[in-house]
């Protein structure tokens, strides 16, 4: 962005915001690849690791996780959450936000505070009221607990309509003089323009939802509807349970201790890398979509 | 809202004077019905609720409403040190998200913005993106991991340096900043895109006049960067009042143990634990009407900031 100037403050400037961010890059790097390398390592802890090529390469611990049956299920049900979550929000959000973007009718404005202002501001009922509530719906443990309080969202309905303002009003003008319905209008001359912005927000809804750890931690306790994340904290935590109480038999038996834990530290490390694995693979095709969608919501809106 | 409506392009506004008269009409009614899915949704899971806050003010069992009980709750509350150390915090907390985990961003993105050679500007941006796809669940495994005082990363290089291994997840004094740490940690990257954004809008032009002016890189970012930034901060200054107090929740769930109570307690994990885990629904909702009270004036102070110092005194709403 700006001139050159080679001034030497600006040089030795340049040099140290390098390494800077140098440093800052490799702070994000260096846990996952230390993840990384305990999932692939043989090699007992007893000596210091500083190194983070593996000594002793290994799939056994992946070998150990991927024969564990009971992450399937929790799986897909992430994987349906998530499918079902993402296009109902799609669909709800960005059906409003084309009725929020018209301002030939009453209400618009009406619209923006009842579904954005007013439940940014006020924030709901709170857990406890929320608990009790969906236990009179009859909802807790049920996928739909998962799915349906984080469908409608004013943040994407915004997002979604600042975009709308953008396709020219005179497209709708002619369909609408062409004898076209609002729905058709919306249908086949508002939404194919859109896409990006529909991308953009799927993406947003897509990993709010294949994350989303809380909604089921409070309010599902049928282990057959956990999702993965939940799934997930079960198994590094039973782990660490289990962890302890092998610490004590191996001490009794006289085994060499360090030799067993590294089997658990391991194993967990291997859970971690397998639900961050998908998320490095598909993340740079993806990463576009979000930018996008970012710079929309917050600059425009 | 009035942000909102800062950049309309003429949608719809062709002949409203007279449109606007009647509410339904042939055109208006479909457009009605498809705002009547979203509007069903936000008055179950938003609107229906909102009574639910006076349970704060009842007897309520898991059996259901057993009459009023006043203020008995918020008396119970005032008299329980665990209460106003969840209170103090949670302010602590926030007083940390707004002086570090908002700012980190901002000054990322400078830095990043100052870089010329792309590749390495790219590889940086895309690394510090990517944790703020990866779960809390994940995250909070990873650093227990790497700050375990066995066979923690961190620790192994501290016995390299001949230091005594830190037991990082027990120190109390230390929690307030590693929560702070791991925030910026997950989400710098991702909050930076936006103000990359706006930083590559910025008119080259006004770099060249304030180079002729005789302005040097720190001038030129103060009186040309920053101001441009303004707007985007201002806004993102409100938005992000959702990461820093309502984001709260998770990362202290899956990081706090007993050890640490003293300073990683906060509201929303006191509403739970007494609330759900404990059903005492009355207790739970009473913390949970502070937590609101917090959350609100929060809220509209933010926005009051963003409007007394944005050009257009305009904030989010």
């Amino acid at each position: 962005m700006s001139l050159k100037i080679d001034t030497t403050g600006h040089r030795v400037f340049r040099v140290f915001n390098g390494l800077f961010l140098l440093l800052v890059a490799l702070t994000m790097l260096v846990p996952i690849l230390s993840v990384f390398r305990d999932s692939i390592d043989f090699q007992p802890r007893s000596t210091l690791r500083l190194a983070l090529i593996p000594r002793e390469p290994t799939l056994f611990y992946y070998r150990r996780v991927i024969n564990d049956a009971s992450i399937y299920r929790p799986f897909l049900n992430s994987i349906l959450i998530t499918a079902i979550g993402t296009t109902l929000s799609l669909f709800v959000n960005s059906m409003a936000a084309y009725t929020m973007s018209r301002r030939d009718i009453r209400g618009n404005v009406f619209f923006v505070y009842f579904l954005v202002i007013i439940p940014m501001v006020v924030g709901g009922g709170g857990i406890i009221a929320n608990f009790v509530w969906f236990r009179a719906l009859g909802i807790l443990n049920t996928y739909a607990v998962m799915i349906l309080p984080m469908v409608a969202s004013g943040f994407y309905m915004i997002i979604v309509r600042t975009f709308y303002w953008s396709i020219p009003y005179s497209l709708t003008e002619s369909a609408q003089l062409d004898g076209a319905s609002e729905f058709e209008i919306y249908r086949t001359i508002i939404a194919p323009l859109s896409k990006a912005v529909y991308a953009a927000i799927a993406l947003f809804a897509g990993v709010a939802y294949w994350n989303n750890w809380l909604h089921a931690f409070m309010f599902v306790h049928n282990p057959r509807l956990f999702p993965f994340p939940v799934k997930l904290r079960a198994m590094l935590f039973l782990t660490q349970d289990a962890e302890r109480l092998l610490q004590e038999w191996a001490l009794q038996q006289g085994l060499n201790l360090q030799e067993v834990m590294v089997t658990f530290e391991g194993t967990s490390s291997a859970i971690v890398m397998v639900s961050i694995i998908p998320i490095l693979l598909i993340y740079p095709y993806l990463q576009r979509y979000f930018a996008q969608g970012v710079r929309i919501g917050a600059i425009k809106g | 809202m009035a942000q909102f409506e800062a950049v309309v392009p003429p949608f719809g506004t062709t002949g409203t004077a007279r449109k606007k008269r009647r509410i339904f009409t042939a055109r208006s009614i479909p457009l009605y019905l498809m705002i009547l899915p979203a509007m069903v949704l936000t008055i179950m899971f938003q609107y229906i609720p909102i009574p639910g806050r006076l349970i704060a003010f009842m007897d309520f069992r898991t059996t259901g409403f057993q009459g009023w009980v006043g203020f008995e709750h918020f008396r119970f509350l005032f008299n329980t040190a665990y209460f106003w150390n969840a209170f103090r915090n949670t302010w602590r907390f926030i007083f940390l998200g707004y002086l570090f985990v908002f700012p980190a961003p901002i000054i990322f993105a400078l830095l990043l913005n100052e870089i010329k050679f792309k590749p390495f500007k790219k590889a940086v941006q895309t690394l510090t993106v990517l944790p703020h796809f990866i779960n809390w669940v994940v995250v909070s495994t990873i650093f227990m991991g790497i700050l375990s005082p066995r066979f923690g990363y961190v620790n192994d290089l501290i016995r390299a340096l001949g230091g005594q291994p830190v037991f990082f997840l027990s120190l109390p004094d230390l929690f307030p900043w590693l929560l702070t740490f791991l925030r910026i940690w997950k989400g710098v990257g991702y909050s930076a895109i936006i103000y990359l954004a706006a930083l590559s809008g910025v008119d080259a032009e006004l770099y060249e006049s304030a180079v002729i002016d005789g302005a040097g890189r720190i001038r030129q970012t103060l009186a040309v960067t920053l101001p441009a930034l303004a707007p985007t901060i201002l806004v993102l200054f409100v938005l992000s009042f959702s990461d820093v107090f309502a984001g709260l929740f998770e990362p202290v769930l899956m990081l706090k143990n007993p050890m640490i109570n003293a300073t990683a307690e906060i509201l929303d994990t006191y509403i739970y634990e007494v609330g759900l885990e404990r059903r005492r629904y009355g207790l739970g909702a009473a913390a949970g009407l502070f937590k609101a009270a917090i959350s609100m004036s929060l809220l509209l102070t933010v926005n009051w900031v963003s409007k007394r110092f944005s050009s257009e005194r305009r904030g989010i709403f």
